[in-house]
């Protein structure tokens, strides 16, 4: 492609390209160093495979609740039963795909929507800046929790909220990193160029500045996903979480937690399963934030639950 | 200076409000009417009506939002709904609740953060700094309410050493009480907060520990005790002071779940329960407060900052 | 239409059997036989002592009452030990301190005066009003309200109205005239004097329209009102209505006719008033410790006609999360528990440190099915859902097994028409029926909202599965209070679980629901013969009829699926050793007879 690049167009296309595939190969290099970060990029692995299995892997049907009240580890029950009789170690499986799903889904919506809002905010400038930035300020003064609870009590609790309110909790966090990039990307030379050719906006944002503020993105919404997770099950604790039927994890702990010294499984195993998770996200972010060296997010990882 | 102080507390202005307002609008779309909350299930049309009438929620919203404005400007906060309190009450008897566990959460996050900071930087890459890091992430990793009850069990119930729930204040029971009922809520808030503290002072120090003046400092035959503690930690500790002012902001919507589980009315259980009741007063009331401490804890942050870093300056 | 059926009935009962300055059991007995309204009446029953010889009351052939069974002395009805048929058997085997024997203070010249009793508060968040008039929490009322204020007539252990400030009452022939006694020396805890003028102002200030008292109905019968002289308050009602002293004039429930002090009113205004109110009971308010939902101190009114209450002080602290409730209480933080949740008794129950008291529910609980919603108009969709739940599994999965399985709307408390066993209940268990109507109707498939709060949620959860056995998919869509009271007033829901709370008298826990036009029928259920056999138990002054009448009744909502049934909630208590006079009432904690061993 960068053999038949005529127009300056296709050029500055194409040494884009270049410059991530590069880019590219240092991170994998840097990754690979990063002992942190390969552990924890393994543990995700096997969290989503798991995820992805679940339904076949699970020994019984997780909501077949004939095995009896509160009965311990055992062969047949590796996890033990819950409250309601049902075999907690499908559930917890099953909870893996669900709580997986929620906190992706919400740091994706966050990813999305904040994405946008700082590369729109940063490129143009001015008074748009200052419109869109106003209001990253008014969700940033907001308390994660409150402004989390309180979208819950306008829409409703149950999954689909849950996942909208913690999105809109953390879209600032996005817009805040993307915005800080695109304001020093703005000045270097490929994007003096790119606007000197007359390139679209959207193409410069797209396919010039979107490419080049990937990492501390993907940084940023790997720290999203594991609070995503956390959060939900804050949200559970406060009765505003997901209905009983959505087998989260946040869910199960809290079915547990009545219970942490009659049957300490209940609790343990699904507590375990989400610090298991978000303790891998949070060391592979940490690690791929070394390796992508970048600086200044995720700082506030506490701020889930 | 000066100029960038009064830039910034204009700014302020202007994010409380827009908070304020959001809030305003923001409750009235809950769905349910707040009195019928108060009345009960079987309420009658016309007592609600009375009630809404009484309380003035009959008029329109912006009559409302107004009237509420020039009160609060006033100072004039007005009373619960729910319970009749006003609103100043709630504030005044919440807020040393939630500032206590903040401030304990944050003097214990310090305890033990700088310590195994310490710890894991100097011994960097051995097992301890990786035992260290590993409970760290683990801090961060664990949802508070579920640490929360576990610490209840193990020191209160079994051990017998703290009391399990409630909050007393300094000037009715004396230090030792005080700081006694708050030991466990605030461990299990700072948990997430000392991992992250930790993980500053890790990297802070590795980063001065690597520069020319402590290379210099050890070169004039300093011990290396004198040399972490009286250079490199006092350099390290930098960012990690402006990181703390940040959470300890951050520690007050922490509280929400552990004063629940620990039985304290704080501001954080104030708050959700008073969204959830559709309290609008106490939410109003609130939620101003929290905006200007967390508006203003960053000012403050971002001031200290550049005393202690001089090459930061604020145009 | 409501005023009609109150004169209709009970016309030629002599009702000044109900005067007293103590309404005996056997009184009670007959006349809630006679009118199907007092509470109290069928506690009695359930408790029946030996001494009374209630041959009229307990000969309801084939029926019988696990309460009744074991709970033959009346100095231990209802301690934790005592094995009882359907629910759990403590085996702490503590002995029950507290028991009405050794209770009254007159009586144990033991009791130790002093010392500070902290009692964990559950199942409310925060105390949203301290003024009898307006509360709404039924809890509050019953278990601290009660200790702060005192009314005409009070319980007893048995249930029977007692006499508290006003020292004896008569009630006319006709049921029409009430006139209570007033002690002698009465004061609120501002030190005014009480008197039977403070009733009348109190009539006034409830029956006020702007003040929107939630209790003002329970007043809606009387027609006058009128302070004879200082001691004697004369009461007229429109019509005879038997439950009126238990509903409108007890110490605890009696919420509209607790005497207000009137320049406490005028002096504090009423948000004052229910934030720290003045009383007339056996404590007092200690000035400046309530704190909204984080407690309140009581100490002793030395004033109260009843001599100064044993403790020092009562610290009331709210602990709202049900795990830290138990943690409080074995950690010592607190010496009792006001309410012990389901997830705590057992716990507590092999603490040999705690003593766990029980009581049985005066309440029911069942699911809800929109009449005005298909296929749920249909009585085969519904009683398919109802014989598709399994009570017994139902009560062991959402209260483990510590509440009482239900088939009507009948609560064990009202133990002289209740029976526990109900082998011609046509919502009974059976799944294959339950799937063969699913199937007639074409159930499979169908979905149905589950309107619900989060604390139930155990409930829901077991419905759902239950459901799942005949094809109905349920959709829990959990909702936030006042948003869940708007939508079930506007009968906008599928499903929904819920009950009578607290019930003062069984007939409003039917009268309210199942009246076709019951203020909570909001469901569509209309069938004349229910309502015409509701009219019956309190006209008829036969007893066999009545309680005949009952049973029919609760035949016809079976057979109608009014509600599917589903439990009744059990009563707990629980405190440390050491916490002794303890008398065990119901759905009360009256605290001036309890004292500390220390």
């Amino acid at each position: 492609m960068a053999t038949t690049a005529s127009r300056p167009q296709d050029v500055l296309d194409a040494l884009a390209e270049e410059r991530r595939a590069r880019q590219g190969n240092r991170v994998w290099r840097r990754l690979k160093a990063e002992r942190k970060a390969f552990i924890g990029l393994f543990f995700v692995g096997f969290l989503a495979l798991v995820g992805l299995l679940s339904p076949i892997v699970a020994p019984y049907d997780p909501d077949d609740d004939d095995f009896g009240l509160f009965q311990s580890p055992s062969i047949e029950h590796p996890m033990g039963t819950d409250s309601f009789g049902r075999d907690l170690f499908s559930r917890i499986l099953i909870g893996t795909r669900v709580s997986l799903t929620i906190g992706i889904l919400a740091a994706l919506t966050a990813l999305v929507i904040g994405v946008a809002l700082g590369l729109v905010s940063g490129y143009y400038g001015g008074w748009i800046d200052s419109l869109i930035m106003r209001f990253i300020d008014l969700l940033w003064a907001f308390p994660v929790i409150i402004l989390t609870v309180g979208m819950v009590a306008i829409f409703g609790a149950g999954a689909r909220n849950v996942v909208i309110a913690i999105a809109i909790a953390y879209i600032d966090d996005f817009a805040r990193v993307v915005r800080a990039e695109v304001l020093r990307l703005r000045e270097e030379e490929f994007m003096v160029a790119a606007q000197s050719i007359g390139a679209a906006d959207v193409r410069i944002m797209g396919r010039h500045l979107l490419p080049n503020i990937v990492a501390p993105i993907i940084v940023q919404a790997t720290f999203a996903v594991g609070l995503g997770i956390l959060a939900e099950s804050g949200l559970t604790f406060l009765g505003l979480g997901v209905d009983p039927t959505t087998p989260t994890w946040g869910l199960a702990l809290n079915e547990g937690r009545d219970f942490v010294r009659r049957a300490w499984w209940i609790s343990v195993f699904p507590g375990v399963a989400i610090v298991f998770t978000v303790l891998a996200l949070n060391l592979f972010g940490d690690g791929l934030r070394d390796a992508l060296d970048v600086r200044g997010v995720g700082d506030d990882a506490d701020e889930g639950a | 200076m000066t100029r960038y102080i009064i830039r910034r507390l204009i700014h302020s202005i202007f994010i409380i409000w827009g908070v304020a307002t959001l809030v305003f609008f923001g409750l009235r779309a809950i769905p349910g009417d707040p009195v019928v909350q108060f009345l009960g299930a079987e309420y009658s049309p016309e007592a609600a009506e009375a009630l809404n009438k009484k309380l003035g929620l009959d008029e329109p919203v912006y009559v409302q939002y107004f009237k509420w404005l020039s009160n609060t400007i006033q100072g004039d906060l007005g009373d619960s709904i729910a319970t009749g309190e006003t609103v100043d009450e709630a504030i005044r008897t919440g807020f040393p609740k939630t500032i206590s566990i903040a401030f304990v959460a944050f003097v214990l996050a310090l305890v033990i953060a700088i310590p195994t900071g310490v710890i894991a930087a100097l011994k960097r890459n051995s097992w301890i700094d990786y035992v260290v890091s590993v409970i760290a992430f683990i801090g961060v990793s664990m949802p508070s309410f579920w640490f929360g009850i576990i610490l209840i069990i193990l020191f209160a119930v079994r051990l017998n050493w703290l009391p399990a729930v409630g909050y007393s204040s300094i000037e009715d029971d004396g230090l030792w009480e005080w700081f006694k009922h708050l030991v466990l809520p605030a461990l299990a808030v700072g948990a997430g907060f000392s991992a992250i503290l930790m993980r500053f002072v890790r990297a802070g120090l590795l980063e001065v520990l690597g520069s020319d003046f402590i290379r210099t400092a050890r070169a004039k035959g300093l011990s290396e005790r004198s040399v972490i503690i009286r250079h490199a930690l006092r350099n390290a500790l930098i960012p990690v002071v402006t990181i703390a002012g940040i959470q300890l902001a951050l520690l007050l919507s922490g509280t929400v779940i552990i004063e629940i589980v620990f039985s304290i009315r704080g501001l954080g259980r104030i708050l959700v329960g008073a969204i959830l009741d559709k309290d609008y007063p106490i939410v109003q009331g609130v939620i101003l407060l929290v905006s200007v401490i967390f508006v203003l804890a960053n000012l403050v942050v971002d001031i200290i900052y550049t005393f202690l870093d001089p090459r930061i300056r604020y145009e | 239409m409501e005023e009609e059926r109150t004169t209709k009935r009970l016309a030629d009962i002599d009702w000044s059997v109900l005067s007293g300055p103590r309404v005996s059991r056997r009184t009670m007995m007959r006349l809630a036989a006679a009118t199907g309204a007092i509470p109290l009446a069928s506690w009695l029953a359930a408790c029946g002592g030996d001494d009374d010889d209630d041959d009229d009351d307990d000969d309801d052939g084939g029926t019988t009452d696990p309460t009744e069974a074991d709970s033959g002395g009346s100095d231990d009805a209802t301690a934790i030990d005592e094995p009882e048929d359907d629910e759990p058997t403590a085996t702490s085997g503590q002995e029950i301190s507290g028991t009405a024997a050794e209770a009254t203070p007159t009586s144990d010249t033991e009791a130790n005066q002093g010392g500070t009793l902290t009692m964990g508060f559950g199942t409310v968040t925060q105390i949203l009003t301290l003024d009898p008039a307006q509360v709404t929490q039924g809890i509050v009322a019953g278990e601290l309200i009660a200790n702060i204020f005192s009314s005409l007539v009070q319980f007893d252990e048995n249930l029977g109205v007692v006499s508290d400030l006003a020292e004896d009452w008569t009630v006319s022939e006709d049921g029409l005239e009430y006139t209570f006694n007033l002690r002698d020396g009465l004061t609120h805890h501002n030190g005014d004097t009480l008197t039977a003028e403070d009733f009348v102002y109190t009539y006034e200030r409830t029956t006020n329209e702007e003040f929107a008292s939630p209790h003002a109905n329970k007043l809606n019968l009387v027609t006058d009102i009128t302070a004879v002289d200082d001691l004697t308050l004369s009461l007229t009602l429109s019509a005879p209505f038997a439950p009126f002293l238990a509903v409108a004039c007890s110490r605890g429930p009696g919420r509209a006719l607790t005497p207000i002090s009137r320049r406490a009113i005028e002096e504090m205004g009423d948000e004052d008033f229910g934030l720290s109110p003045v009383g007339c009971g056996p404590f007092k308010v200690v000035e400046g410790s309530r704190e909204v939902g984080q407690g309140l101190e009581l100490e002793p009114f030395e004033e109260w006609y009843g001599g100064r209450p044993l403790l020092d002080r009562i610290v009331i602290q709210i602990i709202p999360e049900p795990s830290s409730q138990t943690s409080a209480l074995e950690a010592g933080d607190v010496d009792m528990l006001n309410i012990v949740d389901e997830t705590g008794v057992e716990l507590i129950q092999s603490n040999g440190d705690l003593v766990l008291v029980q009581a049985p529910g005066t309440s029911w609980s069942g699911l809800t099915m929109n009449f005005t919603r298909p296929p749920w108009d249909d009585v085969r969709a519904r009683m398919a859902v109802s014989k598709a739940i399994d009570r017994e599994d139902y009560v062991e999965r959402t209260f483990f097994g510590l509440a009482t399985p239900g088939h009507s709307a009948i609560a064990p408390a009202f133990g002289w028409v209740y029976h526990a066993d109900d082998p011609e209940n046509p919502q009974a268990y059976d799944l294959d029926e339950a799937k063969r109507l699913a199937e007639e109707v074409g159930l499979d498939g169908t979905t149905a909202v589950l309107m619900a709060l989060s604390d139930n949620s155990r409930a829901q959860e077991v419905i759902r599965n239950a459901m799942t056995e005949i094809g109905v998919e349920v959709e829990i869509q959990p909702l936030q209070s006042a948003a869940l009271n708007e939508r079930w007033q506007a009968g906008d829901f599928d499903f929904h679980i819920n009950g009578s709370v607290v019930d003062a008298d069984p007939d409003d826990g039917h009268a309210n629901f199942f009246y076709s036009d019951g203020p909570w029928n909001v469901y569509g259920y209309n069938n004349p013969e229910a309502d015409e056999l509701m009219n019956k138990t309190r006209e008829t002054n036969d007893l066999d009829e009545r309680r005949q009448a009952w049973l029919d009744l609760e035949k016809v909502l079976q057979t109608d699926v009014a509600y599917a049934f589903l439990s009744h909630s059990i009563d707990f208590t629980a405190f440390h050793q050491d916490v002794k006079g303890y008398r065990n009432i119901p759905e009360m904690r009256y605290m001036e007879t309890v004292w500390l061993d220390r």
